[in-house]
């Protein structure tokens, strides 16, 4: 653990409790997920119990209290996405990664998680990876999207 | 009555004070809201909408725990839109998880496949635990709530069994929140907080493990605030059938000196669960983990149940007639051949008032000696004689809720989360919300430092050096309460002049607690209001331990504090009955109620009232002495007397060891202990739940400890052993019971004079209580010092 980065964090925020989330953030864009020791060391830092931390980082999506990889790839389930063949999509990019919902490829690359609605809905389907959005994605541009990232590695 | 702090509850007029709740008010006049998550003592929720009530001129119901009472607010609290409104909301919090209890109304098929999913679980296939002990079934059934409307969802979490003490049941977790309360906001242990949301919500711990693998340390406060069946002590699963109801008596716990009061639930003379007592000080309703789940030494196999004496290096039961009769004819021989003066006792200090006043007046008036002390000397001795000294009473100067209300404490000398956790949550409360600073001055980082705005680490043993370099600041700067200490206190000049080597710079030396802590710690101290001092055997029983109370003393007194305001200063006694140890005169240099054998008239009145021979006048031995001389052989007998298995040195081996010189060793115990294996004479002692009596707790309230099942075999409690045996030596004692002992000890005691059983059924007194309608003294020296002005006594480090 960075604990400078991290004290570099803290003090951004002026130490203060109330700035908890931002201090999430924070960390999870460094560390891209929210590690245990990490969370343990801001509670002791901001004299603030863990489980407080805990119940906000469990609260909001945007946290991961698991490791996700390099490119989070974001498969929109929502109303719109789901009936332009969302579903489709996202059992093709299973199979392409290899992985499940909720897990990481072995190289660190690349997790997967879904959401309900990105407020896209035009674009649907719609897959984020890493930052980036990918509208009218369709089973058969999966592959060619996603070795996009790993060509870039 | 003015309509201005008026509302109308049913139709009824209820005064309220400004800012109470409706809820509060509609409890105060005995009309019955029903609630699930309000938890006394807690910020109100409104989270799980069951007290939701009829508010004239309201759009919507509203929650009567967290909408306060205004002037002229018209309230119902049954209409029948209040009853559909509960009824819906029971209706979904039954088909929330495995309530598979009685009240359910589902078609057969349906009913029997949700029976069926929720027995699989392995902890479901008996009856609930919580079975006729929880809300949500009796609101089901007060309100007769069917549950064929809605399928019970699936149960997301499996049932957490791998705890010690608690079972976390998540299928009848009904997400009210008191546990998460009850953990952070009257314990402050800060263990578990909810966790995630919507339908995945959950009861989490630290990183959502177990308990076990948490901050949790296992109080159980979130067991006893737990309204159904999700939070379950482990050996209830082992009750069957589950919960057969039992009697349950209440009574004062016998670990600590917080002296909590608490239910022993019964069943087949077995006490089976343990539950705090709530709404009633000290501990309203709070445990700790050994208060609540360590009571399995009472009903263990392996308990003495015969008096055993040692024949040829083995023990061999005996009846109680021959062992008595053996230890009073050794007795006697003593006595005579080598003077009353070569016996010696030492009681536990976890044995009630009756008990230990029996002990000394046995020693004194049977045997003819002063060698009566009991194990608290070996910890607390220092308080007594440095508190007596400046103030005129050895003890806590405050009632332990006092702690709560004051706005600085300095805790010195305490690991106080884990010696006294129920007071430590008084402690952490007035930190984390009623804006309160602590000071901890610990050479170790403690579970206490977390909570502490100044952590002095001072080197061990150092202890005198830095208080007396607070003092210093505080009268180098003139921060004292110059009025309280002229008109209450003697002796500042001398401090003064004493006091002028102890500067921060000598100290930082010293203790190694550098200089700008030390300023800073004094000047937080000296603004105080209300500073409360807290200390414990980290002080007490160092070398130096009478300077360094002296010295908190001094502190105390600078400040203006003691008798004045809700702080004061705190000694926390280590046992369960410490203070009565030394309130009944198990010393060897005072009667009970600290009046002096060395005072001639005072042994002349004590003759009159026992109607026994002349009293010795010779000064008896302390523990130590005693332990001492029995190794060279002049003690000849020594008696130990109590349940020394809970003692101070349950952790340090036998008191004594096997190189003893004694001719006569005589151990009374509830389990054959390391003491008691060594002895010639063993006797089987009654457990605290075996029999009545009283205990003094740390803040002086006589606390009433009640038979709740019968001795395990022929155990005895001690004062019954000692009225025997003292008949047997020639000077006959006799009570007809427990209370017969107390109404002795009120009668030779001054200051215990207005306590009888009758008064402290239901409510503690506080000593001094001098007379039968004196309401007892919770805050000590009010006005002035009892002993004549308060002493500063400077002692050096």
């Amino acid at each position: 653990m960075d604990t400078r980065s991290i004290d570099r964090i803290l003090k951004k925020y002026n130490h203060e409790q109330s700035s908890i989330i931002g201090i999430l953030q924070d960390l999870q864009e460094k560390e891209n997920y929210l590690p245990e020791k990490s969370l343990e060391y801001i509670s002791e830092r901001l004299s603030m119990p863990l489980t407080r931390i805990y119940r906000i980082a469990t609260f909001y999506n945007a946290f991961s209290l698991k490791p996700r990889g390099k490119y989070p790839v974001n498969v929109c389930l929502g109303t719109a996405c789901h009936v332009r063949g969302a579903a489709m999509v996202l059992e093709r990019i299973k199979m392409h990664l290899g992985i499940e919902v909720g897990e990481i490829t072995k190289d660190n690359v690349f997790s997967l998680e879904t959401v309900n609605c990105l407020g896209s809905c035009a674009l649907g389907p719609v897959v984020v990876i890493g930052n980036e959005y990918h509208g009218k994605m369709t089973s058969a541009k999966v592959s060619s999207t996603i070795d996009q990232y790993r060509k870039d590695l | 009555m003015s309509s201005e702090n008026t509302i109308i509850i049913n139709g009824q007029d209820y005064p309220f004070n400004t800012g109470e709740m409706i809820l509060n008010v509609a409890e105060r006049n005995g009309i019955f809201i029903p609630t699930l998550c309000f938890l006394k003592g807690a910020t109100p929720t409104g989270a799980c909408r069951m007290c939701l009530v009829e508010v004239e001129g309201a759009r919507t119901l509203v929650a009567s725990c967290a909408t306060p009472a205004a002037p002229g607010m018209v309230v119902r609290t049954e209409t029948a839109r209040v009853i559909k409104s509960r009824r819906l909301n029971l209706e979904l919090l039954l088909s929330s998880g495995d309530h598979n209890c009685l009240v359910r109304d589902m078609g057969m098929d349906s009913w029997t496949d949700f029976q069926l999913r929720a027995m699989d679980v392995k902890e479901h296939q008996d009856l609930c635990p919580s079975y006729g002990n929880c809300s949500l079934q009796d609101l089901a059934i007060r309100y007769r709530v069917k549950t064929s409307r809605y399928t019970p969802t699936d149960v997301k979490y499996p049932v957490e069994n791998v705890n010690p003490y608690i079972v976390r049941d998540f299928s009848r977790c009904i997400l009210c929140g008191r546990c998460v309360q009850a953990c952070n906001e009257i314990q402050v242990n800060n263990a578990i907080s909810h966790g995630y949301r919507g339908s995945q919500s959950k009861i989490v711990a630290k990183g959502d493990r177990a308990l076990k693998d948490s901050d949790c340390v296992f109080c159980g406060e979130c067991v006893q605030a737990c309204p159904v069946g999700a939070l379950v002590p482990v050996r209830d699963f082992s009750l069957t059938p589950a919960q057969a109801e039992t009697g349950k008596i209440r009574t004062t716990c016998s670990y600590c000196g917080v002296g909590c009061q608490l239910y022993l639930h019964v069943r087949d003379q077995k006490v089976i669960r343990v539950t705090g007592v709530e709404g009633v000080e000290p501990n309203r309703g709070s445990l700790c983990r050994k208060g609540r789940f360590e009571f399995d030494f009472i009903n263990d196999e392996g308990r003495l149940k015969t008096p055993l004496i040692k024949n040829n290096g083995k023990f061999e039961e005996a009846s109680w007639d021959k062992a008595l009769c053996m230890i009073a004819d050794r007795f006697k021989k003593i006595i005579t051949d080598a003077g009353p003066d070569s016996i010696g006792m030492l009681c536990s200090a976890n044995i009630t008032n009756e008990e230990l006043y029996a002990a000394q007046k046995f020693m004194r008036a049977a045997v003819g000696t002063n060698n009566i002390d009991s194990f608290s000397s070996l910890c607390d001795s220092s308080t007594v004689p440095a508190l007596t000294g400046a103030l005129g009473i050895g003890a806590m100067t405050n009632p332990i809720e006092d702690i709560e209300k004051s706005d600085v404490i300095l805790i010195a000398g305490s690991d106080t989360t884990d010696e006294h956790p129920v007071l430590s949550s008084f402690v952490k409360r007035a930190v984390a919300f009623k804006g309160a600073e602590l000071i901890v001055a610990d050479p170790e980082k403690i579970n206490m430092t977390r909570f502490a705005a100044i952590h002095l680490k001072p080197k061990s043993g150092t202890d005198a050096a830095w208080i007396n370099a607070l003092i210093h600041t505080i009268i180098n700067e003139k921060l004292y309460d110059e009025e309280y200490v002229s008109s209450r206190t003697s002796g500042i000049e001398e401090l003064k002049k004493k006091i002028v080597k102890y500067t921060p710079e000598y100290a930082e030396s010293v203790t190694g607690i550098s200089r700008d802590q030390l300023f800073d710690a004094a000047r937080r101290f000296a603004k105080a209001k209300a500073p409360s001092i807290i200390y414990a055997a980290g002080i007490t029983r160092q070398a130096g331990g009478i300077s360094c109370v002296k010295s908190l003393v001094n502190l105390a007194m600078l400040c203006g504090n003691p008798g004045e305001s809700a702080g004061g200063l705190n000694p926390l006694a280590g046992q369960s009955n410490c203070q009565g140890a030394f309130d009944m005169g198990c010393m060897p240099d005072y009667f009970s109620g600290y009046q002096k054998v060395a005072d001639e008239s005072v042994r002349k009145e004590m003759e009159k009232l026992w109607g026994s021979k002349s009293l010795s006048a010779n000064p008896g031995m302390r523990a130590a002495e005693m332990l001492e001389k029995a190794q060279t052989g002049q003690l000849k007998a020594l008696f130990l007397a109590g349940e020394i298995l809970n003692g101070p040195d349950d952790k340090t081996k036998a008191v004594i060891d096997n190189s003893n010189k004694l001719e006569l060793l005589v151990v009374q115990d509830i389990f054959l202990s390391e003491n008691a294996s060594l002895a010639d004479v063993v006797l089987p002692a009654a457990s605290f739940a075996e029999k009545d009596g009283t205990f003094t707790n740390m803040e002086r309230s006589v606390q009433r400890v009640r038979k709740s099942i019968d001795p395990r075999g022929d155990a005895r409690a001690a004062w019954e052993v000692f009225c025997e045996l003292s008949s047997l030596i020639g000077y006959p004692m006799n009570y007809e019971n427990a209370e017969a002992v107390m109404k002795e000890i009120a009668n030779v005691t001054p200051f215990y004079r207005g306590i009888n059983y009758k008064r402290i059924e239901n409510n503690r007194i506080c000593w001094p209580c001098p007379d039968i309608d004196h309401p007892g003294t919770p805050r000590l020296h009010s006005g002035k010092f009892s002993g004549g002005p308060g002493v500063f006594d400077v002692s050096d480090y």
